[in-house]
């Protein structure tokens, strides 16, 4: 990554933008030699506020975007930044700065929520006060006040998924990552993704949502990033994206893209 | 780089270590899995143990001690008349002396239980006129009825040639079956007894003819225990075994559960993703397994001893148990948990799953057990090899404990050796832990811990220098000796030493600095100081010496003086021989440049980074006294004082010249005049100079060399502020430049 190419990244998009993510590629060494390229060169920006929809297929390179965005992965090459604060200068901080819930619903099993909670505050350096005020706040607006003290391995899954949203809030981030927050739930839990991600806008978050749910996706995001092969295919509004690709719906257009690039050439576009 | 997002300051990283260990613990000790292994286990498993040990060991007993011999006669009357003998002659032996003949199996059981194991013979004596069978004494054994016949039948007092009065003289023939031990022993004891009766027969009559007893053979026997270490290959050599297998069992499921368990419930992106580093996550895990590791050990040992008293048996299996010997053994076992949960974390940290986990431990077990199992045979000695070898060590060293026959060198070299493995197997958890491998999967994670980092990098990481002292430590042990082993001149032998020196202290360190892209003039601080930092080094390097031997000697007693002049008088003929040039480079400038190379050059520089200057100073410089503490195969202990002061003025001097150079000729310096001291000593003697007689300095001496210490002082104290600029400080804010904790690669 040059300082030149995020320059030029940085007139292109504006200055006020949350998430900064520039040129971002990540490439793994196979054990045969080769080399597989996961992310390709992949630029966007997602404003306060805004849900942001990150795309694609299983294998997009949705997640390795993520993970490069949080700092648990280094970069082949590019930057990400979030409020000005590179990843690559700054991961401590960068980390404190974004809440991240993942795939998988992972609870403590012998823990309850209330102690789950205070031990994530605590890696993140809550003050004991303001845990358990968060806690209690958290319990009403998720809704999981009636098992807060029972142990987590005895509840269903929507109600890990309950607590693990209220455990990425603990730390009251700016900027919130979900990935694939909506798998293995029902109707009703990912209802409850849906409240949350009303609940993360209106507090003015930055949102970034991965998921291969696209029909989800119309309903939960301001805007999209479709990836296929690692590389950004299109990225704008639903109305933009619309007018590029004379599709109606985003179910539509990534059946269109996955006919006609079987092998991702298209430029990022936007 | 992500490198730099593992760093947390240090003075934080103790108190959220211990925080996130409570949290582990909460979480492993409500898992009912853990407490059965915990507590259940070695409630139920030793009580029962000791239940069937005993009862086997018992009925053994009553069964040996008790042979039932059955045996039959003729008539009623002949059975009469044998009971009446063989109670005569059993007196008789009685009398003699008390110690019955001893089986071999007998005299094991007696060794385990601390019971004489004398035998008692039960005959059963019936008749045939009882029986009033037609069948004959032969039938009656042939046809196993009876273990013996015996058929008496009167001596004719005319065939002997004189008349007495009483009854008539017998003649016993017994009967026997071939093959059956039961009638071979019954026919033993039998003519034991009859022997008995008839000697005790001929001495009364040798008496009343005032005739002498004594015989032209006589015998005494005396039974000797064997004298070897371990011939009591009885409980005790199992304990270290079984304790050591207790404690693996114990820390393997809470390893798994706070490593792969915690990836498969997918927890771990909660831990990754916090702005915590990875190491602070490590060391937390670790201080949980630790801990669940010793309460097991606890429980067993508490079970353990709660089941030998119960039994009364603990005499017979412990002997004396002192409080050195418990604490001893406390040590010992901390030491060995701490080493094996860092193992199992450092495994269980490249796996997925539970399954897999389980699938990397189960070869590890069988592993383990090999050498454990080993570690039993009875005469197995430890030495400087096995004493280094893990786990081995510490079951051999557990035993010898046990058996109150330690070597405290070896105890010494057993307990840092597993200690700096246990720190390697720590920094390579720390590597696999958390890293991109774990998260996406095993594939690759073990090229991973052997790849190169990319980047080059200033100073080695904590985790390259601790590597690398636990390799040297081991070698030192091992390599140490190998030159005096030589059958070489004493010449050769030194300048061999001075080799191993360069191979320990520079080969190594630098070869590993080499693989993991320490900028090798930066990793060993090799850089020109200013040029005061020279003339503090001189003064001190002329002037130390003085103040070292006094030390050492201060500390002596007689008594060990007295040990050490026997040992050096061997070496003083020897010595004399050889040139003045190859002592002076074997036993100063080659180990004085190679350990400051390794102790400061590498070490303190590479700790000097995470922590504050004299807790590197310190530390750098206790390890600096505990090598010399080692040498060869004896344990100098009043070494440790002088030689720890040494390496704080060496410390110091590096701390603030930012160089080792200064170090290497100071060190040098101090070493060469101690060599010169002793050379010319009998020309010094009249000085009142006596290195061999330990005799004190003359107080000039010591006046004459405080001058140009304190001056050296001055100029390592004024100059302090303009010490190269390495942008080392204590507030931490910069030295996240050498965190570098994961070297991401």
């Amino acid at each position: 990554m040059t300082q030149d190419a995020r320059l030029d990244f940085s007139d292109q998009c504006g200055s006020s933008s949350l998430i900064t993510v520039s040129r971002l590629t990540k490439q793994f060494p196979l054990s045969d030699g080769s080399v597989v390229t996961a992310v390709d060169d992949v630029s966007f920006t997602v404003e306060q506020g805004e849900v942001f929809g990150l795309l694609g297929p299983n294998g997009a390179g949705k997640t390795t975007t993520l993970r490069m965005i949080l700092g648990l992965l280094q970069p082949s090459s590019g930057d990400s930044s979030i409020d000005g604060v590179s990843v690559a200068d700054n991961p401590d901080q960068i980390k404190r700065l974004i809440g991240f819930v993942s795939t998988s619903v992972g609870v403590y099993q012998w823990l309850t929520p209330r102690e789950m909670l205070s031990f994530v505050a605590d890696l993140y350096d809550v003050s004991p006060p303001d845990r358990a005020e968060r806690i209690e706040r958290l319990a009403d607006v998720l809704d999981f006040r009636e098992y807060i003290d029972r142990r987590c391995g005895v509840l269903s899954t929507g109600q890990k998924q309950r607590v693990n949203l209220a455990r990425a809030l603990m730390h009251d981030p700016p900027v919130m990552l979900l990935d694939e927050p909506t798998r293995g739930l029902d109707v009703v839990g990912s209802q409850v993704v849906f409240e949350y991600l009303q609940l993360l806008r209106s507090q003015r978050k930055a949102v970034i949502i991965c998921t291969h749910r696209l029909d989800e996706a119309e309903r939960f995001a301001d805007r999209f990033g479709l990836l296929h092969h690692g590389r950004l295919q299109h990225y704008g509004t639903l109305v933009e994206l619309q007018s590029v690709t004379h599709e109606q719906t985003l179910t539509q257009m990534f059946v269109n893209l996955l006919k006609n690039n079987p092998e991702a050439t298209t430029c990022p576009g936007g | 780089m992500s490198d730099k997002s593992q760093y947390v300051p240090s003075r934080e990283s103790s108190s959220r270590t211990w925080r996130l260990a409570t949290k582990e613990l909460r979480e492993i000790l409500r898992d009912r899995r853990t407490v059965i292994t915990l507590v259940l286990m070695p409630l139920l498993v030793y009580p029962l143990l000791g239940v069937i040990l005993r009862k086997g060991l018992l009925n053994n007993l009553t069964h040996l001690q008790k042979v039932e011999v059955h045996v039959c006669l003729e008539t009623k009357e002949d059975s009469r008349k044998f009971a009446a003998e063989m109670i005569r002659g059993e007196q008789i032996l009685d009398a003699q002396d008390g110690t019955a003949e001893e089986t071999p199996e007998v005299s094991a059981a007696a060794d385990v239980l601390g019971t004489s194991g004398a035998q008692e013979f039960d005959f059963v004596v019936f008749s045939l006129d009882e029986l009033k069978t037609d069948s004959s004494l032969e039938q009656q054994v042939t046809e196993r009825y009876a273990d013996i016949a015996v058929r008496l039948t009167p001596v004719d007092d005319v065939e002997r040639g004189f008349r007495r009065r009483g009854p008539p003289f017998l003649n016993w023939q017994i009967l026997r079956r071939d093959g059956s031990a039961l009638s071979d022993r019954g026919y033993k004891e039998i003519t034991k007894r009859l022997d008995a009766v008839n000697e005790r027969y001929v001495d009364r009559l040798l008496e009343r003819k005032q005739l002498s007893s004594v015989r032209p053979a006589t015998v005494s026997t005396q039974v000797l225990s064997s004298n070897e270490a371990g011939s009591g290959s009885s409980l005790i050599t199992f304990i270290p075994l079984v304790l050591v297998l207790m404690t693996m069992t114990g820390a393997v499921y809470p390893a798994i559960d706070l490593t792969a368990g915690e990836r498969e419930r997918g927890t771990m992106e909660i831990l990754v993703a916090a702005p915590v580093s990875r190491m602070t996550l490590l060391a937390g895990k670790f201080v949980a397994v630790l801990t669940v590791a010793l309460l097991t050990t606890t429980m067993n040992l508490i079970s353990m001893f709660a089941t030998l008293f119960a039994l009364g048996l603990e005499g017979t299996v412990l002997g004396n148990v002192g409080p050195t010997m418990v604490v001893q053994v406390i040590v010992l076992m901390v030491v060995f948990a701490a080493f094996f949960s860092a193992v199992l974390l450092s495994i269980t940290s490249v796996a997925r799953s539970f399954k897999e986990a389980q699938a990397y431990l189960v070869p590890l077990m069988l592993i383990s057990l090999t050498p454990g199992v080993f570690s039993l045979m009875p005469n197995l000695q430890i030495n400087g090899i096995l004493a280094v070898t893990p786990l081995v060590n510490t079951v051999l060293m557990g035993r010898d404990l046990l058996q109150g026959d330690v070597n405290l060198l070896m105890f010494a070299i057993v307990l840092i050796s597993t200690a700096l493995y246990g720190v390697l197997a720590l920094a390579i958890a720390a590597r696999i832990f958390g890293s991109d491998a774990v998260l996406y999967g095993s594939g690759g994670t073990l090229t991973e811990l052997f790849k190169r980092p990319q980047e080059t990098i200033d100073v080695a990481s904590i985790q390259t220098s601790m590597s690398c002292l636990a390799i040297v430590f081991s070698l030192f042990i091992v390599a140490g000796s190998i030159p005096s082993r030589l059958n070489v001149s004493l010449s050769i032998q030194l300048l061999a030493a001075g080799l191993v020196s360069l191979f320990l202290f520079v080969l190594i360190p630098a070869c590993l600095a080499v693989f993991s892209r320490v900028h090798l003039l930066g990793g060993f601080s090799l850089r020109l100081p200013k040029w005061w930092f020279w003339l503090a080094a001189v003064l001190l390097g002329g002037s130390l010496w003085p103040y070292i031997y006094e030390l050492e000697i201060s500390i002596l007693t007689d008594g060990r003086i007295e040990e050490l002049k026997q040992i050096y008088e061997r070496f003083e003929g020897n010595l004399k021989a050889v040139p003045l040039w190859i002592k002076l480079v074997s036993l100063a400038v080659a180990p004085a440049a190679c350990e400051e190379f390794f102790f400061r050059g590498f070490f303190q520089n590479s700790i000097r980074v995470r922590t504050s200057a004299t807790m590197s100073i310190l530390s750098s410089a206790v390890l600096f006294g505990l090598f010399h503490v080692i040498v060869k195969d004896a344990l100098f202990f009043e070494r440790l004082l002088p030689s720890t002061l040494m390496g704080i003025v060496l410390g110091i001097v590096f701390e603030r010249s930012g160089s080792v150079l200064p170090g290497m000729l100071l060190h040098v310096m101090h070493n060469g005049l101690l060599i010169i001291v002793s050379e010319f000593e009998s020309e010094l003697t009249q000085l009142g100079i006596g290195i061999s007689d330990r005799q004190h300095l003359p107080a000039s001496v010591l006046i004459g060399a405080a001058m140009p210490i304190a001056v050296a002082v001055m100029l390592l104290t004024r100059t302090g502020l303009e010490r190269p600029d390495q942008g080392r400080d204590d507030d931490g804010d910069d030295s996240h430049d050498y965190a570098e904790w994961n070297s991401e690669s």
